[in-house]
């Protein structure tokens, strides 16, 4: 599924809620009772609207966060290594190869496994394993007398990828308060939508259309943070391109 | 919503004269037209104003919910780059230091290289949302021809790794925060869809006189279309009259 057809769905799924709910509210509310509800309703909703718009600009910019760290992350640590291989290579530390290889496998293995545990939210025993061996294939090359600056820089490399993997596999993994989150968020959305049922001109064409599009901006919204907050599935994942291009042998 | 994307960025390349006299012409067409459509086509029996003035107002709020988050995205890019520029430039300063006082003809050179690259193809390529290739080579040819520098000759600086280390780390994070993501078309596609609801919820709300409801369509849409284009403008930190200068790494052109 591309993201258009989930952008249209979501609209679709908006609109069918902003109207059924419509629909049964008028079907046993006069217009009279209609026209009382609105002045204490109206007032009750403008502070509920107040309440969600700032809640939603929050979860919004935490989705976000969550997305450009999960990038920054990928970024740093495929940097990391492919500069760890060119390094070790040019510094006399890789003459066998070993480093390079090690590398070369551990990017198929987070491209091919990791990819699909993560988006579950978990890791990759397999591409675990497959960066010990990164970094046991760098601490046991043979040193360089010819560049030292060559280990010393390996090092460095070594130690900014660890911190970047754990920062991608962490991201991945989310958290108690993310559900909490997304909860809470959803739910306010639904309430926030159901106050128009009950706030509704004499006009059934200016209550359904004014729902329709006060639901589908919130929709839209939402949908827009669920896709930046879920960076490793849905429809618009992050490509694991990077690991697959690390160099090898 | 990649076309979104490319709208926006052609929007942000515009000189910011001719996007503002833009954002003023567009809002009072819209203002003028909306009131217009609402009094002649929709007639007065249709409307109750006063509840349709209300969920505006709700609306207002959801849509500002949607502004914040965009102008916190664009500080925040703008805040980010800034700091990554201005530490690429410092650690790019101290190595050809280094590299001048080692071997000004070649490891200076090399230094230099990258330099010129990333100011004269590198940024051009990723205001057009691209990665420079050859770029990436001229650092990894620094990277590696100082890795495989004989001790000696690197002797003048202990911490150079360390420095060169640091290097490919604050790069990866400025290429990975310069390339925009393509979410944010989405992103554009939703301020332009609460803009729009927001012109016609606002054009529903009229009154007795069709000059002064025009009037006020006008500039409520004037504020949501100019904080829309402040927005652009911020999520496109390397296009236009509001791009970030890398003055950090030019100024070792200007001392090479």
């Amino acid at each position: 599924m591309t993201l258009t057809t989930e952008f249209l769905l979501w609209m679709a799924g908006a609109a069918f809620w902003a109207i059924s709910g419509l629909i049964v509210v008028r079907y046993y509310l006069t217009d009279a009772e209609l026209a009382g509800n609105n002045p204490g309703g109206g007032v009750k909703y403008m502070y509920f609207a107040q309440v969600f718009a700032g809640f939603a600009a929050f979860v919004l910019v935490q989705a976000s966060d969550t997305r450009e760290s999960a990038a920054t992350a990928m970024a740093r640590e495929t940097a990391a290594l492919r500069a760890l291989v060119m390094v070790s290579n040019a510094g006399g530390l890789d003459g066998d190869g070993r480093i390079a290889a090690a590398v070369k496998h551990y990017g198929e293995a987070v491209a091919a496994d990791e990819w699909r545990e993560m988006a579950a939210g978990a890791h990759s025993p397999v591409a675990e394993r497959r960066f010990d061996a990164v970094l046991r294939a760098f601490h046991n090359a043979p040193a360089s007398l010819s560049s030292p600056l060559a280990a010393g820089m390996g090092s460095q490399l070594a130690v900014a990828a660890v911190a970047a993997r754990n920062q991608r596999i962490d991201v991945a993994a989310g958290n108690a308060f993310n559900r909490m989150l997304w909860t809470a968020v959803g739910a306010l959305a639904l309430v926030s939508i159901a106050f128009n049922w009950a706030l509704g001109s004499t006009s059934v064409f200016i209550h359904a259309v004014t729902t329709s599009m006060l639901t589908m901006t919130t929709a839209q919204m939402l949908h827009l943070a669920w896709a930046m907050g879920s960076p490793f599935a849905g429809t618009t994942p992050l490509s694991p391109h990077q690991f697959v291009a690390l160099p090898g042998l | 919503m990649e076309m979104f994307a490319s709208l926006a960025r052609w929007i942000a390349e515009q000189p910011m004269a001719v996007g503002g006299t833009w954002a003023v012409i567009g809002s009072a067409v819209i203002g003028t037209l909306g009131a217009l459509v609402a009094t002649y086509v929709i007639g007065p029996d249709e409307r109750d104003v006063s509840l349709t003035g209300l969920k505006l107002e709700v609306l207002g709020q959801i849509f500002s919910g949607l502004l914040v988050f965009v102008l916190v995205h664009g500080a925040m890019l703008q805040y980010d780059l800034r700091t990554l520029l201005d530490l690429e430039g410092r650690l790019l300063t101290g190595l050809h230091f280094t590299a001048r006082r080692a071997d000004p003809e070649g490891l200076g050179v090399l230094v230099e290289r990258y330099a010129r690259m990333v100011v004269e193809r590198e940024l051009p390529a990723i205001a057009g949302g691209r990665t420079d290739p050859a770029t990436q080579g001229a650092f990894d040819d620094m990277l590696v021809t100082m890795a495989a520098a004989a001790a000696p000759v690197m002797a003048a600086a202990d911490n150079t790794g360390e420095t060169l280390a640091q290097l490919v780390d604050v790069r990866a994070k400025r290429l990975a925060r310069s390339i925009p993501d393509p979410l944010m078309g989405y992103a554009w596609l939703g301020v332009a869809f609460a803009t729009a609801t927001t012109m016609a919820f606002a054009s529903l709300v009229t009154g007795p006189s069709l000059f002064i409801q025009m009037l006020l369509s006008t500039m409520m849409s004037l504020a949501a279309v100019t904080i829309a284009y402040l927005a652009i403008l911020m999520n496109h930190p390397w296009s236009g009259d509001m791009s970030i200068s890398a003055w950090t790494i030019m100024d070792i052109l200007r001392w090479g």
